[in-house]
């Protein structure tokens, strides 16, 4: 499993885990060590209470033999090898040990003076905690060793029997904490996936603006971003206001000089006529093309615009069987399921329409439109049944000004605006043979901006 | 034919009225939609040339508001827009033809010649009722196949006769077809050009229908 360092949320997520995991380890050794200690001081608490009794209870008879006046009060002192020993000796008698002493022996080297001493001792089953003190029975000179040993493995069993249920119980609290934290992140970052999917819908055009209510931290910048969106489309909208002004203005004007041209060269002076003509039409053509691109809403690659193609496509095939009446032309639209396109409404009609246009122009009797989808791309087929294009011509025509019949109507900028536009909404336009025998227009535009994914 | 130019830059009007007028139309000028509204004649308009951006009404507007008024006249709009979401909306709206300026006077008065022509249920680029032919483009008629010579005042005639062939025309129609300012003309001239074009196309040709006007036989 791989996580991902750029997701804000791995972030938050791996974060806490690795604090609370460290929190609690630390805890857990804190909690071991002071058990430990605790734990340690109760033996040796328990071993100094034993050899104050073991003292106690040691006498010297008429002998000189050290004996006890009774057992010591724990009973863990009589069963064989239980881990809890004592021992007694003096020099010249025999030494008395306890029951449990069957294997081994004690050091008895702690038995140095008559105060308490301990040290870890290899003791007849293992480690030992051994106490050691020098007693002085009345009426004797001869001093008398106690010892007494526990086993230091009894030690770490408590201690096992302690930590063992603190780990687990620390890695519960760990993983609770963790499931805390992880919901706490989920929901607090649920805004900021919110603001992702709309911030999604309004890319992919579903919406044209941000929509929803969010917390006072994100709230801004859902409002600012929604004043760029307004200002990109009212920017687009003014540009369209200004491309329409600038082609009327100009287009009248040059009406009247060609017409001025066409009289000039009716009156016999055809070739100044002819200068003024193609002066006239060069600077008509840079009108088209600039004003078309002026108008084109993808130059500012406005996002939150959701456009059906067949309600696009419809009412252009409706019109173009009007234009195109006397041709009688079947312009057929096949029923195929819409897909709504992330394009501005008039920038994917100029696109559609040139080419059904261009199609019908050419077409002997038949203009057929289909489209397809897959995940990626929407597909439109513009195919006539005309003449169709040389392959080596399938380029060319896309170039400025290039015409495929001068004796056809149009300025031959059609093709080129259509590209462009295709190219600025990251999509191409291609030609090819047609099933129907002329040519086929084929239309790519991606389901959403490639390069915002 | 009589055409309605409604078209706001006068110079623009002026020209164009002067091109059609070679071609042989009949041509009059509105400079605003409202005063092409008024026409009170409108049935008698073989087309109109309709300019978009007009002052007050709208030249979209024009076209929704003739429709609905129920006429059925051809429309060609000649406008400086040339963008597709326009052409589209004027056409579906009842526009015809999209011309952009500008445009050369041929094509216009292709246009224009093919609209009427097809307003008129002719579908070929010739049009032709009984014994006589005509192309409207090339101004070219033939009688029986053999090509004829007409004056301009007997072509728009014959043109007018040729779009409404098996229709009784009223003289005061035809008047209308054959001169601007028809108001001001003696409707004894039509009796004077259909006894010309009788003599060129066959006297069969043209019926009188007492106190109606003249038929041109299919």
């Amino acid at each position: 499993m791989t996580i991902d360092t750029r997701s804000l949320r791995s972030r938050f997520v791996l974060g806490t885990v690795v604090l609370i995991l460290l929190g609690l380890l630390l805890t857990g050794i804190m909690v071991s060590s002071l058990m430990r200690a605790y734990i340690t001081q109760g033996f040796h608490d328990e071993m100094q209470v034993h050899i104050e009794e073991l003292a106690a209870l040691t006498i010297v008879d008429s002998n000189g033999q050290p004996r006890l006046l009774r057992r010591l009060s724990d009973p863990r002192f009589i069963p064989p090898n239980s881990g809890f020993y004592w021992k007694v000796e003096r020099d010249g008698y025999e030494t008395i040990r306890s029951p449990s002493l069957v294997t081994g022996d004690l050091s008895g080297k702690m038995a140095i003076n008559d105060v308490p001493r301990w040290s870890e001792t290899d003791g007849p089953t293992g480690k030992a905690m051994e106490y050691g003190m020098v007693i002085h029975p009345t009426r004797t000179k001869t001093p008398v060793k106690i010892s007494i040993a526990t086993d230091l493995i009894l030690l770490e069993e408590v201690l096992s029997d302690f930590n063992w249920p603190l780990f687990y119980a620390l890695l519960g609290f760990a993983i609770a904490m963790s499931l805390l934290g992880i919901a706490q992140i989920t929901y607090s970052l649920k805004p900021l996936e919110r603001l992702k999917l709309a911030i999604a819908d309004v890319r992919t055009g579903k919406e044209s603006r941000m929509a929803g209510s969010y917390p006072s931290e994100i709230s801004p910048l859902v409002s600012d971003l929604n004043h760029v969106l307004d200002a990109n489309v009212e920017m687009v909208r003014s540009a369209r206001v200004q491309a329409a002004n600038l082609a009327h203005g100009l287009r009248t004007p040059l009406a009247i000089m060609m017409d001025e041209a066409q009289q000039i060269a009716e009156r016999g002076e055809k070739e100044s006529a002819e200068v003024l003509l193609n002066g006239c039409e060069q600077m008509l053509r840079y009108v088209e093309y600039y004003t078309a691109r002026a108008r084109t809403a993808a130059l500012a690659r406005i996002p939150g615009q959701s456009t059906s193609l067949r309600k696009t496509v419809e009412p252009i095939v409706t019109a173009m069987r009007r234009l195109h009446k006397g041709k009688e032309i079947a312009i057929c639209l096949g029923d195929f399921p819409d897909i709504l396109l992330p394009c501005d409404s008039v920038d994917l009609e100029e696109m559609t329409s040139n080419l059904i246009d261009n199609a019908c122009k050419w077409a002997s009797s038949r203009v057929m439109i289909s489209w397809e989808e897959d995940r990626q791309w929407a597909l439109l087929y513009v195919d006539d049944d005309g003449p169709g294009l040389p392959p080596e011509e399938y380029i060319s025509v896309f170039e400025i000004g290039e015409r495929l019949d001068a004796a056809k109507p149009g300025s031959g900028l059609g093709l080129p605006i259509v590209k462009d536009l295709a190219t600025l909404y990251q999509g191409r336009v291609t030609l090819s043979k047609s099933p129907l025998g002329g040519l086929r227009a084929e239309l790519a535009i991606p389901k959403a901006y490639l390069s915002a994914e | 034919m009589r055409i309605l130019i409604v078209e706001d830059e006068p110079e623009l009007a002026r020209r164009v009225n002067a091109r059609l007028s070679a071609a042989g139309f009949i041509v009059e000028n509105a400079h605003d939609a409202e005063t092409a509204l008024e026409i009170a004649d409108s049935d008698k308009l073989g087309a109109i040339v309709l300019d978009l951006g007009l002052p007050g009404i709208s030249g979209l507007e024009f076209i929704v508001k003739w429709r609905q008024a129920g006429r059925d006249t051809p429309i060609l709009v000649l406008s400086a827009r040339n963008n597709w979401e326009e052409k589209v909306n004027v056409l579906n709206a009842g526009a015809d033809d999209y011309v952009v300026k500008p445009v050369r006077s041929e094509e216009l008065v292709a246009r224009l010649n093919a609209l009427v022509r097809r307003a008129a249920g002719q579908t070929k680029n010739r049009i032709s009722a009984g014994c006589v032919e005509m192309d409207p483009a090339a101004r070219i008629v033939w009688l029986n196949g053999e090509r004829i010579d007409l004056t301009q005042m007997e072509y728009r005639l014959l043109h007018l006769f040729i779009l409404r062939a098996g229709h009784i025309l009223a003289q005061s129609e035809i008047l209308d077809h054959l001169y601007p300012m028809a108001d001001e003309r003696d409707l004894n001239t039509i009796e004077v050009h259909i006894g010309r074009l009788r003599r060129k196309v066959g006297k069969d040709a043209i019926t009188t229908v007492r106190g109606l006007g003249y038929r041109f036989e299919r």
